[in-house]
């Protein structure tokens, strides 16, 4: 490909990629109601009257809660067993890796109607409650903490952790001391990733809430269907925001952290 | 020491293991159970009865969900190598480390914000008035606009994999092809092509598992008149029809399961092109 073609080729794929984006960011600023080209005037009505909105608050708060719990929960669940597999001789291992990843295949659609299934037959005080949707959310983040985790393991040296061990350490105090340390930087990943998909979750939540209190992006998904106006807009544009952020810091906080390091080195050779 | 080390393994490993048989198993077997109902039926321990199943086979709605589901998949599979697969290779001739930087987060970037949000975005552009309202006549509530914001949402999950491949293929082999004589579209098709068909077939099977459950973009672009089995099972759920929709739910169960052997064993037949486990 030529140099000009393959410059007119990236342009298109980047234009492609922002302009939803883009239109949702200026659709939130502007003062038409509907946008059809550049604004013909800017406001902050259309936030203001998005942070007002009680079910967008609610379901903010909720979201919050859920993800949190979720991460929470399955990064736990996720490290100690990434670690068990990795370090540990479990019987079955290789089995164990594959079956933590499975449930990446499975259609969030049919989860989501499952754990409705489980919820309204069998436990219905956890349906449409925050414990009950992260209960779900786990089964989502559980593949990627074990496979990000995994792969931070499987770049360590396991000398280190036997040397600390040999000098006396205990189990808890080698991981701990030796080992978080050196995997902090695909736990931070696990984290923010995990947060993020929990909290942008929509095709499996849809099915665990009753439509009065949800969480915000199945309000902004109950409200678009609806009706669409600037104010769905401007809280989409918080979101976008705030995910935006929240992944700057992050790379921001890891490069200082050196944790881009390691994988530039490796690019360096390859090119 | 290592049976101390083992025991102590288990321990670690077992919650985990536990909820996944919980929360996954348990729920595959629920949705099994609750396919075999009487229609109309919300409670669990209801008579067993496969007269859901045969009226779900037998009605031509659920064929043509199912038509438009795969329609929708083979299409934007199609469209999303089709652009993944030479921005990749774009991508790699990028010299400075910044031009690539910023590639790869715009194109990373729609990972981070909601499908609700970028569907929406979509709806705003392709609405009468909207931007492309007056180019692309007619494209939103109907498969065009369905197809391409599914594309943008699924077109990161089948860039990185494909992304790996390309970035894997040694410079050296391509100079070593030249200096055998062979000219840039060769090399290319018998040196460098065949060499990056895994990461493809990764990528492709990944996107079009993800796009045969999509639920949220069809729901917002399709606006009712587009019906994809996500949608169908939760309509049907709102309207207390719980049976047929796990009967749908196993339907769009199988059908992954399917495509995710279809492509294991295509990756097994493309010679040369074996992944490395």
């Amino acid at each position: 490909m030529s140099r000009w073609l393959r410059r007119v080729f990236l342009t298109v794929i980047v234009v492609f990629i922002l302009a939803p984006l883009v239109i949702v960011l200026v659709a939130s600023v502007s003062t038409d109601e509907v946008l059809s080209g550049w604004p013909s005037g800017l406001t902050t009505r259309w936030l203001s009257e998005a942070l007002g909105y009680e079910q967008f608050r609610v379901g903010f708060v909720y979201s919050v809660r859920v993800a949190a719990i979720a991460t929470a929960w399955s990064v736990l669940l996720g490290t100690s067993a990434a670690y068990a597999i990795h370090r540990f001789d479990v019987p079955g291992a290789a089995f164990l890796r594959t079956v933590f990843i499975a449930p990446l295949s499975m259609p969030r659609v049919v989860v989501g109607f499952c754990f409705f299934v489980l919820y309204a037959s069998l436990v219905p005080a956890a349906y449409g409650t925050v414990g009950g949707v992260a209960f779900g959310h786990i089964l989502l983040l559980l593949p990627f903490v074990v496979s990000l985790v995994g792969a931070g393991l499987a770049n360590l040296d396991p000398e280190l952790e036997e040397a600390a061990r040999d000098l006396g350490a205990s189990p808890l105090k080698t991981f701990l001391r030796v080992t978080l340390p050196q995997i902090r930087a695909s736990l931070i990943i696990a984290v923010v990733f995990g947060f993020l998909t929990s909290f942008d979750e929509v095709d499996l939540s849809v099915f665990l809430m009753p439509a009065d209190t949800t969480t915000l992006p199945v309000a902004i998904f109950l409200r678009l269907q609806q009706n669409q106006d600037p104010t769905t807009s401007a809280v989409s544009s918080l979101m976008i925001i705030g995910s935006l952020l929240l992944a700057g810091f992050v790379a921001l906080a890891g490069r200082r952290a050196g944790l881009f390091a390691a994988p530039k080195r490796k690019e360096e050779r390859t090119t | 020491m290592t049976a101390v080390r083992r025991r102590l393994g288990l321990l670690l490993v077992a919650p985990g293991t536990a909820y996944l048989v919980l929360a996954f198993c348990s729920v595959v077997l629920l949705l099994v159970t609750y396919s075999v109902r009487t229609e109309q039926t919300s409670t669990l321990f209801a008579a067993f009865d496969l007269g859901t199943w045969r009226g779900a086979l037998a009605d031509g709605y659920l064929w043509s969900t199912v038509g438009t589901t795969l329609r929708l998949g083979l299409l934007v599979t199609l469209i999303c190598v089709l652009i993944a697969y030479p921005l990749a290779w774009c991508i790699r001739t990028l010299r400075r480390n910044w031009q690539i930087a910023v590639m790869l987060f715009v194109i990373f970037s729609p990972i981070l914000v909601s499908v609700v949000v970028r569907s929406y975005g979509w709806a705003m552009l392709l609405r009468t008035g909207g931007p492309l309202g007056g180019v692309f006549d007619d494209w939103l509530y109907h498969e065009p606009g369905v197809v391409l914001a599914l594309v943008h949402v699924e077109l990161p999950f089948a860039f990185f994999p494909i992304l790996a491949a390309v970035r894997a293929v040694p410079a050296e082999l391509g100079e070593a092809a030249a200096d055998l004589g062979a000219e840039a579209a060769r090399r290319f098709w018998r040196v460098q092509c065949p060499l990056t068909m895994p990461g493809l077939l990764s990528g492709a099977q990944l996107t079009f598992t993800l796009t045969i459950s999509a639920f949220a973009t069809p729901a917002l672009l399709g606006g009712g008149r587009v019906t994809v089995l996500a949608q169908s099972i939760y309509q049907d759920i709102q309207q207390l029809q719980w049976p047929r929709a796990a009967v749908q739910a196993v339907v769009l169960l199988v059908l992954t399961l399917i495509v995710l052997a279809a492509f294991t064993l295509a990756g097994r037949l493309i010679p040369g092109s074996r992944r490395p486990s």
